[in-house]
């Protein structure tokens, strides 16, 4: 675990510690600049949980309008959807679709993470590996990988092999960037000063630098997940239909929309809940001056 | 004059250009038969091509838009972008209750089982893996089909889409029993027909790509859907008495004329074999055609109610019945 800077150890006071005990705590800073006691309704209406569900709801609604109206025969209503949804719980055909797709989805990510934030680390601290790494990885980011993928599928078969691959050529290059640009984005007087307290090279990475850059590593973590699950389902739908791919293809081969969209809807918020859990993750363990904030 | 009423009349006049415009392109559209194709156009789709020709030189002008794939074809036909479609659309009929009418039937199922050697019959490959086209597809259901008659189960299935990418899977070895269409039958023999043989498959053939359009576009444009058909029956009968005659147009019209000479070499041998095979219904396919197809798309899974579903419900053969009255026979 890293040690972190003792400036951030020290909180403001008043707003901050109001918006720990209030029974729906605000924004934080903002309470703090205002410091005046919120009323509970507003409270209600302005907590972030309530505005999601808001916002979600306002999105199934449209969906059930837009399926009503219908903008297309083929396109299914929220409620076509969820019943679709349901009878696809029910005969465990999602639960095992999930079992294949998370296969090369997740030894994708293991290893586009780890290989991925090695690869970024090492390109902000030496100049020399930056140059030999990343025009590979800024061109394997611009390239259109749909068109890339039967060049995958002559070299590597149509297996989990081509599969994973396809997983770490869409989440690595983000992983790799960002770590990369979060490290040379440290602050220079916090390393000069770690300098001039003598800190050898090793402490400085270890408790400057990589403190500095966890937060942007992170969010190329979650960006780098979003791209993998991309990659995952477009490897399931161009080189052989499997696991939520094949759900995909299949229902709408045979028009049946409700599932199709099903799928597609369960795969959709499976990766938001994922990126979800990574943040928790980050805040729970990596960063604990950002878990006293909220 | 106020700068509200100015930009009311702004606006105005650009809601009235804007009417105009759409308005030119919906009646350009009803002159024009937008035909969407599943595919991009190759030597399978050339005489579908040299029927819209022909039809073209007797007044119906037309424009193709091909699609990466054939369920998007089928979506423009759906949604209006499209008037005539190719493709397989029964289950979407069915399944939208989206009135598409099928008018024609291009071409059947013909299929060939390749299986590795060591596979000498059907019996050899009970409980045995082999490789489907797709879930739910055309060469899976020939394969279930075939499975019932034999009285065996495959083993393990998996899924390679397109033909091509089968040859490919056999050649290396990945897979040793799948199903593949005429021309990639016939590649594989030529380059390995030491390792792998043709089972046999059962004598009728479902409809694989019929001609389609909504009902609403067929009560309002008779005249053009009975041409196409007309050109359609007309060529396809031609070409069961003469292969070689779609050569013939495609050289005399300069089609595919971006394709190299060793595909448009074997224009004439993949027509000769497909019409040898069944592949071109002279008849147009019909009512018989579609109580096939309501038998095996049932058994593909795709469609529900078998040989009880009404023709009429799928088929406008209106067309066809004008064509073969205006050609005889």
């Amino acid at each position: 675990m890293v040690e972190r800077p003792s400036h951030l150890s020290a909180e403001p006071a008043g707003g901050l510690r109001l918006s720990r005990f209030s029974s729906f705590g605000t924004f934080g800073t903002r309470a703090a600049l205002i410091d005046r006691p919120t009323h509970p309704v507003a409270a209600f209406f302005n907590h972030p949980l309530t505005l999601r569900i808001l916002s979600a709801l306002v999105l199934f609604l449209a969906w059930e309008w837009a399926g009503r109206l219908p903008i297309s025969p083929a396109f299914p209503t929220f409620g076509e959807t969820m019943v679709g949804l349901w009878s696809m719980i029910a005969d465990f055909s999602l639960i095992r679709a999930f079992g294949i797709t998370l296969q090369p989805l997740a030894i994708g990510l293991v290893i586009s993470t780890l290989i991925g934030v090695a690869i970024g680390v090492a390109m902000g601290l030496n100049d020399k590996a930056e140059w030999l790494a990343s025009p590979i990885f800024i061109i394997a980011q611009a390239a259109p990988l749909a068109a890339l993928i039967p060049l995958i599928v002559f070299a590597y078969g149509i297996g989990l092999t081509a599969k994973t691959l396809v997983v770490c050529i869409m989440a690595m290059p983000v992983i790799v960037l960002n770590s990369f640009a979060a490290v040379r984005h440290t602050p220079l007087s916090l390393v000069e000063m770690g300098r001039s307290f003598l800190a050898s090279r090793r402490q400085v990475i270890l408790r400057i630098i990589l403190p500095a850059a966890s937060p942007v590593i992170f969010a190329g973590l979650r960006l780098g997940c979003a791209a993998g699950f991309i990659g995952a389902i477009l490897a399931e739908l161009l080189i052989t239909p499997t696991g939520i791919g094949d759900l995909i293809t299949y229902h709408r081969s045979i028009a049946e929309y409700p599932k199709m969209y099903a799928a597609i809807l369960s795969i959709i918020v499976f990766s938001v809940l994922f990126i979800e859990v990574i943040e928790r993750v980050e805040v729970t363990v990596f960063r604990p001056e950002k878990r006293a904030r909220r | 004059m106020s700068i509200h009423m100015r930009l009311g009349r702004g606006l105005a006049a650009g809601l009235m250009a804007a009417g105009l415009t759409l308005g030119a392109t919906i009646a350009k559209a009803q002159d024009t038969v937008r035909v969407a194709l599943g595919d991009v156009v190759s030597t399978e789709t050339l005489a579908f091509l040299i029927a819209l020709e022909r039809a073209k030189d007797r007044g119906l002008n037309y424009e193709m838009t091909s699609f990466a794939e054939e369920e998007l074809a089928i979506q423009s036909i759906v949604g209006g972008q499209a008037d005539i479609g190719v493709g397989t659309p029964y289950s979407v009929i069915q399944k939208t209750k989206v009135p598409l009418r099928i008018i024609f039937q291009m071409s059947t199922l013909v299929f060939y089982p390749v299986v590795a050697n060591e596979y000498q019959s059907w019996q050899d490959l009970n409980g045995q893996p082999f490789t489907f086209h797709g879930r739910g597809s055309g060469t899976e259901a020939i394969g279930n089909i075939i499975a019932a008659r034999e009285g065996i189960e495959f083993g393990e299935r998996s899924y390679v889409p397109g033909s091509d990418n089968r040859v490919i899977a056999l050649l290396n070895g990945t897979i040793k029993a799948t199903i593949l269409d005429l021309a990639n039958k016939n590649i594989l023999m030529e380059q390995a027909d030491d390792r792998f043989h043709v089972l046999p498959t059962p004598e009728e053939k479902a409809s694989d790509e019929v001609v389609f359009a909504s009902q609403a576009w067929l009560d309002n444009n008779r005249e053009q859907a009975n041409l196409l058909v007309e050109e359609l029956l007309k060529l396809w009968r031609e070409m069961n008495e003469n292969p070689a005659i779609v050569e013939e147009e495609r050289a005399a019209r300069n089609l595919l004329a971006d394709q190299p000479q060793e595909i448009l070499a074997e224009v004439t041998g993949f027509y000769t074999e497909g019409t040898e095979a069944g592949l071109f219904d002279p008849n147009g396919g019909g009512e018989a055609a579609a109580m096939l197809d309501f038998d095996f798309y049932t058994q593909a899974g795709q469609i529900e109610g078998g040989t009880s579903l009404m023709v009429e419900d799928y088929w406008d053969l209106g067309p066809l019945e004008a064509a073969k009255q205006a050609l005889g026979g």
